[in-house]
C-alpha cells in the first residue's frame, strides 16, 4: 500500500513531487476568470478508466493523514494525467461526497478558487469547486 | 481493508474504536483537539501562515510548537501536561496522536474513525512509519 512520492514532470521529464510545485502554480493562477466554456465530454473507456483509479485511489489512501501521500499515489496521479476531460468527472464525485480532489483540480486546471476563511474546511473548499465547476461550464 | 490488515500491531493489543468514519478531520487538527478542519501543508488546506508548506516533519514540529507545545524526551503521562507523538517515515511526517487523560493515546486515521490506543507503538510499520517525536504543554495551555 506504500506509494511512490515523485511524480515524472510532463513538461521537464524531471521527477518531482506534486506539492513542490505549489507555489509556481498558485503565482501563475488567474482569479476570477469566468469565461463560460462547454464541458469536454469523457469517452466511456476514459470514464470507465477514471471509475478505476478512483476506487483504487480511495481503496489505499481512506487511513492516511497527509495530502502528500494521498495525492502521490499512482492512480491519482493517473487522473490528474487524464486531464481537463475529466474535470466533470471530478465534479460529479467531489459532489457526492467531499474527498481530495482539490490537488487534481487545480493541477489540471490551474485554477484555485478556495479563498483562504474555507481552508482546511471539507465542505467548503467543495462548495467553492463545484460553483467554480458550475461558472467554467463543467456542470449544470 | 480492515484498521488491523492496515495496521498489523493493532491485532492484540488494547485499542478501541471512538468514533465513526469522518473525513471533516485529519490527526494533525485532532491531535490538537479540533475536529471540523483538515490541517495538512497541501494547497488549499489550513497551515499556519509562517510554517513552511512543506511535508518534513521539523514543519509539523513547528506548527505544534506554535500551539503551545515544547519536545520532550517521554511519552509517559506527566500530571499537569498533555501529550503528542508524531510520526515520521524517514523525513516525511506520516501521522500525530494525542495523549489522553489515562495515559492512552487517541488517533484519528485519516478519513477513517478514531482509536484510543494503549501503545504508540500499534500504529508503527508500514504506514505510518514510527514516532519521531514527543511534545508537551501543559494543560491549561490551549491556544490555537
Amino acid at each position: 500500500m506504500s506509494t511512490e512520492i515523485m511524480t515524472r514532470d510532463r513538461a521537464t521529464t524531471r521527477w518531482v513531487h506534486p506539492l513542490d510545485g505549489a507555489t509556481a502554480l498558485s503565482e501563475a493562477l488567474v482569479p476570477g476568470d469566468d469565461r463560460a466554456r462547454r464541458s469536454p465530454t469523457p469517452s466511456a473507456s476514459l470514464e470507465s478508466r477514471f471509475m478505476a483509479c478512483a476506487e483504487a485511489w480511495k481503496r489505499d489512501t481512506r487511513h492516511m493523514s497527509s495530502i502528500t501521500k494521498i495525492t502521490s499515489h499512482p492512480a491519482y496521479q493517473e487522473i490528474i494525467e487524464m486531464g481537463e476531460v475529466v474535470i466533470p468527472l471530478i465534479l460529479r464525485e467531489l459532489a457526492k461526497k467531499p474527498d481530495h480532489w482539490f490537488l487534481a483540480l487545480r493541477e489540471i486546471s490551474g485554477h484555485d478558487p478556495v479563498p483562504k476563511r474555507s481552508q482546511g474546511r471539507l465542505r467548503d473548499m467543495t462548495e467553492s469547486w463545484l460553483a467554480w465547476g458550475r461558472k467554467q461550464g463543467y456542470t449544470s | 481493508m480492515s484498521i488491523e490488515e492496515i495496521f498489523p500491531k493493532l491485532v492484540g493489543s488494547d485499542y478501541r474504536r471512538t468514533s465513526e468514519p469522518d473525513e471533516k478531520y485529519n490527526c494533525i487538527a485532532w491531535a490538537a483537539g479540533r475536529d471540523d478542519e483538515w490541517w495538512d501543508v497541501g494547497p488549499g488546506y489550513r497551515w499556519p501562515d509562517d510554517i513552511p508548506r512543506h511535508w518534513a516533519v521539523e514543519n509539523l514540529l513547528k506548527l505544534y510548537e506554535s500551539l503551545g507545545f515544547v519536545r520532550c524526551a517521554s511519552e509517559a503521562r506527566e500530571d499537569g501536561f498533555e501529550k503528542v507523538a508524531v510520526y515520521g517515515d524517514g523525513y516525511m511526517w506520516t501521522h500525530a496522536a494525542r495523549q489522553l487523560d489515562n495515559g492512552k493515546w487517541t488517533s484519528k486515521l485519516g478519513a477513517l474513525e478514531d482509536i484510543e490506543h494503549e501503545s504508540l507503538e500499534a500504529l508503527s510499520g508500514a504506514e505510518y512509519g514510527s514516532v519521531v517525536q514527543v511534545l508537551k504543554r501543559p494543560t491549561t495551555c490551549h491556544s490555537e
